[in-house]
């Protein structure tokens, strides 16, 4: 693929057929913004092998059971999210997508290879196609933002200072950063590095991605456009993106499948569809909100904690 | 005395630990040194950063040092009528025991504890995750450059330690004894041998090992809170001077047997 083909994140002609339900793109970033219903999308073949395969996956961290007997399968260029309560383990579970923690029990295949048998060599072979946006950032903040975006072409020898310049200079620019390269992380706000490391994340274009709260402490706009951003991506370059957010109105917009961890495990794996139509209580309370969902359990109210059934 | 035999089993178990992930982190910093993984920029910011930062607080301290030293040892030369050594032994004093061993202590307590620091924070903010992603080892990517400029650096400012405490125990033999350049600096050459110089360089490379490692380690296994780095940065600086002063026994031994 060439520097002008991977120039993408410009609203295609075609894509304007589409652009009914779409918000009107904002003039000032125009050029940038990514209305995410804009994107079309192919169906997701799952006759073939899985990208990636979880089988059983027990996970116990200091003695407790973080994520209990978890399995499912996400298939090559599924956009797939990952729903659940602060707490249920979602940032454990993209951990162990990548061999950063090995589970207690259970096996994670990665195009059919087990990588909780690899070791760190083996799993930096496996690693050199994934990429993962991390839940704060977790920016260098000894480097600058185009050192951080570039850091995974720092050694490579095929590229001139100026590709890689290039590079940078687009992704940032995806990522609506453009002119902060030589701005140092702490002179960043959360959101803005949030964004720099999504494009870091992006800078070999791997097959998967895992994203950690992508959207968190962005505003209602840029959170929009990164959704559009991810689906985008994932769309034009085919490659797979794990995704957790808190944001389910986003994750039912973009996502192929998506599950909800709750109470360590799977209670729910599905299309968006599949989670509007359920009636588990605690998926029901996730997409339709606090209030409409049926609860048995005690809801704290500004009055103070009152019991609600019904 | 069972809870106490238990207690001090719990601590030799640790220390064994201990001792043994400082075993396998250098380990593996040597299996990458010998397949070549070194990173050149990195390399080379540690070691200016580790020279820099320290030749201030090294020149200091070795100047007074020297200073103290050739004030005791004027005195007690002119008494044995032995004047014409003082400068001699001075410099034989520095490059045998004082230039890296006080060189290494003023690393550790400057460069250690910052290696522990930067590794700590990286660690708890995730950024050494973040290099695990992609692809990249962090003992490669991080520790290897500072293993590296402490093995250099030390040693480099030992070298210039020994000479600046030489100088400085001239001036204090020449302000108290009045001891003209000639007669102190003049029985160096014919006493001092080169293989004393070589032996506390090596010395100092051992030295140099000791802090990059104990630096790295302490901040490659900082626990996940920022109150962590503190403790795991004064922890680094505690165990190099307990470890370079055992080090320096046994080389001090091996070397000038
Ligand atoms: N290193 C650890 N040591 C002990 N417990 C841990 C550790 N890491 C995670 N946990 C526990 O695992 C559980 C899940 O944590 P995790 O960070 O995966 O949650 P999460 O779903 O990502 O939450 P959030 O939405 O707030 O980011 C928590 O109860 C947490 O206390
Ligand atoms: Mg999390």
């Amino acid at each position: 693929m060439s520097a002008s083909e991977r120039d993408v994140i410009k609203i295609a002609p075609e894509d304007e057929a589409d652009a009914r339900a779409a918000p009107e793109p904002l003039p000032a970033d125009g050029e940038h913004f990514i209305p995410r219903a804009s994107v079309q999308r192919q169906p997701i073949d799952r006759s073939g092998e899985p990208l990636l395969s979880i089988e059983d996956i027990h996970q116990v961290i200091e003695g407790a059971v973080i994520i209990h007997d978890v399995s499912f399968k996400i298939w090559p260029g599924e956009i797939f999210g990952i729903m659940g309560m602060s707490g249920s383990g979602k940032t454990t579970l993209l951990r162990l997508l990548i061999g950063l923690d090995k589970p207690t029990e259970g096996r994670i295949l990665f195009k059919g290879e087990d990588i909780t048998q690899l070791d760190e060599d083996g799993l930096n072979r496996v690693r050199k196609s994934m990429g993962m946006c991390f839940q704060y950032s977790a920016l260098f903040d000894s480097m600058t933002a185009a050192e951080n975006v570039a850091f995974a072409w720092r050694n490579r020898k095929d590229v001139t200072p100026e590709q890689r310049s290039e590079r940078v200079a687009q992704l940032l620019s995806m990522v609506e950063m453009s002119g902060t390269e030589d701005r140092m992380p702490a002179d960043l706000s959360g959101g803005m590095r949030k964004r720099v490391s999504i494009a870091r994340a992006l800078m070999e274009e791997p097959e998967l991605v895992l994203y950690d709260e992508p959207s968190s402490g962005l505003d209602p706009v840029m959170s929009c456009n990164i959704t559009g951003l991810i689906k985008k991506v994932s769309t034009d370059t085919g490659s797979t993106a794990v995704m957790v957010s808190h944001d389910v109105s986003n994750l039912l917009g973009i996502c192929d499948r998506m599950l909800m961890l709750h109470d360590r495990g799977v209670q729910l794996i599905g299309t968006p569809d599949d989670m509007r139509a359920s009636d588990l209580p605690i998926v029901h309370r996730f997409v339709h909100g606090l209030g409409a969902g049926e609860m048995t359990e005690h809801c704290s109210t500004p009055t103070g904690v009152i019991d609600v059934v019904g | 005395m069972l809870s106490a035999i238990a207690v001090l089993g719990a601590q030799v178990l640790k220390g064994l630990e201990y001792f043994g992930e400082l075993s396998e982190l250098h380990l593996r910093t040597l299996v990458h040194l010998t397949r070549g993984n070194v990173e050149y920029r990195p390399t080379v910011e540690q070691m200016s950063s580790v020279g820099v930062s320290s030749l201030p607080i090294v020149a200091v301290t070795m100047l007074f040092s020297g200073m103290v030293f050739s004030y005791h040892v004027a005195d007690q030369a002119s008494l044995l009528g032995a004047s014409g050594y003082v400068g001699w032994a001075v410099a034989e004093t520095m490059a045998r025991e004082l230039g890296p061993a006080l060189t290494a202590i003023v690393v550790a307590a400057r460069a250690g504890s910052a290696m522990a620091a930067e590794l700590g924070t990286m660690k708890v903010t995730e950024q050494i995750d973040a290099l695990r992603t992609m692809a990249t080892d962090p003992v490669q990517y991080l520790v290897v450059p500072r293993y590296l400029a402490g093995m250099m650096m030390v040693p480099v400012l030992a070298l210039i330690g020994d000479v600046i405490g030489v100088t400085g125990g001239f001036v204090m033999a020449n302000l108290t004894a009045g001891m003209t350049v000639d007669g102190y600096f003049g029985s160096i050459p014919g006493n001092l041998e080169i293989w004393t110089v070589a032996a506390g360089v090596i010395k100092a490379i051992f030295f140099g090992i000791i802090i990059a490692t104990i630096g790295c380690h302490q901040g490659l296994y900082t626990e996940k809170a920022s109150e962590e780095v503190g403790r795991a940065t004064t922890r680094a600086v505690v165990y190099c001077i307990m470890l370079i002063y055992a080090a320096n026994l046994v080389l001090t031994v091996l070397l000038f047997p």
